[in-house]
């Protein structure tokens, strides 16, 4: 997983919670990384994983809402760091259709060994259906970023249902549905 | 490390962890950029040596097109020369050929008709036969030759066309009488009295359809059919003509290629039937010329239809010339009334021919051997016509007339002028009529045409009596 998922969850648990924190839940998780992330660097995805875990102890608040938290958060750096994918999409539904077939192909081309799901998708004119698969299984973490297009486009009126597909987790559904 | 006092050593362990952190990652990203570094490097590199090798391409591509150009150029330099060369070589064969035949075609049909011995009619006739075949085989090649280089134009004159086909007929009934077979004519009721085009090429044509259909019928007969349909404004008309015949026949895969000339078939019919095979090649070409296109319809066996349609305008009113030169056609009945002929000619030989017909036409004769003679005896002398050869020494025809032209005694400046000519190109015809020539005869000359041509021009004196 490229390294601005670590930096960026990092620098999201300095701000709120402080440097102490960050370094204990770093010392805790054991990484094999030793937790010397740069943004532009590769590292195993379990190590998210790992530290999501050491932040649930210290905080509280469980894995599923932390990742729904650092989703939206990871958005607005996304929006922050490359505002030119941003471009053509006026709403949520019309960037998301364009995940597929425009922005990670756009990422793979700039990060070659960049990882990342595949995502089935299906419009109707006030749904839409994303089918996500992943071997990473961070549906979670996608739920989060979800929420973050959502805040992104001021459209709190959008519902996402999230559907298991599989027991493992690697194959997840997400219904968005626009209410009037 | 330095002792560290207690409560701090918890948050200051932190920060040197944190910093420790902050350095590992920073090396790391430095060593990543370093790579992408060098990987930028060797991708510039390999741009820069293919960007090398996509101009060399370029030039070396640009080059062999600039090559191929100039070769190109040259080719096409040559092919106008080649052209050029075949033509001068067309206008020189047609002047150096015709010019002795001039003379066999002549003399023999002088002598034929100059009471011979008994014993000398079937040789002469048999001379003056093969004459005229001489004549057709090289009048055949020239004027392949000539369509193939792209260089003939179609002439124009008022005719009839039932008259062309009636004469044509006639003059082709004793061959058919000879092999007993019917030649008939079918015109229908509306064609037009006078029409203006290529009689000479359409004559050639019918001809050469109509003794074709003799050639290959053994039994039967051969019907010539012309018909024709107004054009709404009257002005023009297409005519259909047919030949059909009862003979041999062509089949379907000879039909392919009977307008083509040098076909097996061709060699093989040649050698049976006689002819170089040159006949509908040429036909085909002058009627494309025409306008329209020569067909066959034929069943091997049964017989074969020829047809072609052409447009031509139509003359209404009729000029009373037209039909007093028609008239007078019989050439044993020419009489020029002792009409005053200058003959400008320098070959010894085509004035002996020329000299022969007009003195049987009784007409007073002088003869001079260039334009230059032609002008000094201009000047104590007075002329009904000039005969004008073009190519002499010393003063050729073109300037000799244009001379006779500024005269200042009228009635010599404007006496008719008929230029002699050895081909009937469209350059030379141009300059015979920029040079203010009246009209001319193309040798070897058909003794019919220069009667008529001579009667047409001396008609103000011939009327005089």
């Amino acid at each position: 997983m490229k390294g601005i998922v670590f930096t960026e969850l990092l620098e999201m648990v300095e701000a709120k919670f402080g440097l102490e924190v960050a370094d204990a839940i770093v010392q805790a998780a054991q990484l094999e990384s030793e937790g010397a992330y740069t943004s532009v660097g590769t590292y195993n995805h379990k190590e998210i994983f790992a530290l999501v875990a050491q932040l649930e102890k210290h905080i509280g608040l469980n894995a599923k809402a932390i990742f729904h938290v650092f989703g939206q958060y990871l958005f607005q750096q996304f929006y922050k760091g490359y505002p030119y994918f941003f471009e053509h999409s006026t709403d949520t539904f019309s960037f998301l259709e364009r995940i597929e077939d425009y922005i990670h192909v756009e990422v793979l081309k700039l990060y070659k060994d960049a990882e990342l799901p595949r995502f089935d998708i299906f419009r109707e004119e006030n749904t839409l259906r994303m089918i996500y698969h992943s071997e990473r299984r961070m549906g979670d973490f996608a739920h989060g970023l979800l929420l973050g297009v959502i805040n992104h486009f001021n459209e709190p009126s959008i519902q996402i249902v999230q559907e298991s597909l599989s027991d493992s987790g690697d194959r997840i559904s997400f219904t968005l549905t626009k209410n009037a | 490390m330095p002792e560290i006092p207690a409560e701090n050593s918890s948050r200051e362990s932190s920060l040197l962890r944190i910093l420790d952190r902050e350095r590992k990652a920073r090396k790391m990203a430095e060593r990543i950029i370093e790579q992408r570094s060098l990987e930028l490097y060797l991708k510039n590199k390999e741009l820069n040596e293919l960007n090398a090798l996509l101009e060399q391409k370029v030039r070396d591509r640009t080059s062999a097109l600039n090559k191929q150009q100039d070769e190109l150029k040259l080719a096409l330099i040559n092919a106008e020369q080649a052209k050029k060369e075949k033509s001068d070589f067309l206008s020189i064969m047609s002047h150096e050929i015709r010019t002795p035949l001039n003379a066999i075609i002549g003399f023999s049909h002088v002598l034929l008709n100059e009471n011979p011995r008994e014993d000398q009619i079937q040789p002469l006739e048999l001379l003056d036969y093969s004459s005229k075949n001489l004549m057709n085989l090289v009048n055949d090649i020239l004027d392949f030759s000539k369509m193939e280089a792209g260089k003939v134009e179609l002439n124009e004159i008022l005719f009839s066309p039932s008259k062309l086909i009636g004469r044509l007929a006639a003059s082709m009934q004793p061959t058919a009488a000879e092999k007993d077979l019917k030649l008939d004519v079918e015109v229908s009721d509306e064609c037009p009295d006078l029409v203006r085009g290529d009689y000479a090429r359409l004559n050639q044509v019918l001809i050469n359809l109509v003794s074709n259909s003799l050639k290959f019928t053994s039994t039967g007969g051969i019907i010539i059919k012309m018909s024709c349909e107004w054009h709404t404004s009257f002005e023009s008309c297409q005519l259909h003509f047919s030949v059909a015949d009862t003979g041999i026949g062509i089949s379907k895969e000879r039909q392919e290629y009977i307008f083509d000339i040098f076909s097996q078939e061709h060699s093989d019919t040649s050698l049976k039937y006689g002819g170089t095979g040159l006949g509908l090649a040429i036909c085909r070409g002058f009627v494309r010329l025409m306008g329209g296109e020569l067909l066959v319809s034929s069943i091997k066996g049964e017989g074969s239809n020829f047809y072609f349609s052409i447009h031509l305008p139509i003359q209404n009113n009729s000029s009373s010339k037209t039909h007093k030169a028609e008239a007078m056609f019989s050439i044993d009945t020419i009489n020029l009334k002792q009409a005053r002929i200058l003959l400008v000619e320098d070959n010894p030989i085509n004035q002996k021919v020329t000299e022969r017909f007009l003195s049987k036409w009784n007409a007073k004769i002088a003869i001079v051997p260039n334009g230059l003679e032609a002008l000094k005896w201009l000047e104590v002398n007075s002329i009904d016509l000039i005969l004008m050869d073009i190519q002499m020494p010393i003063m050729d025809g073109y300037e000799c007339t244009r001379q006779i032209r500024i005269l200042s005694d009228e009635q010599k400046s404007t006496v008719p002028i008929i230029a002699m000519t050895a081909d009937n190109s469209d350059e030379t015809l141009s300059e015979v009529k920029q040079s203010g020539m009246n009209d001319f005869i193309s040798k070897p000359f058909n003794p019919n045409d220069f009667a008529e041509k001579l009667m047409s021009h001396l008609e103000g004196i011939l009327n005089e009596d």
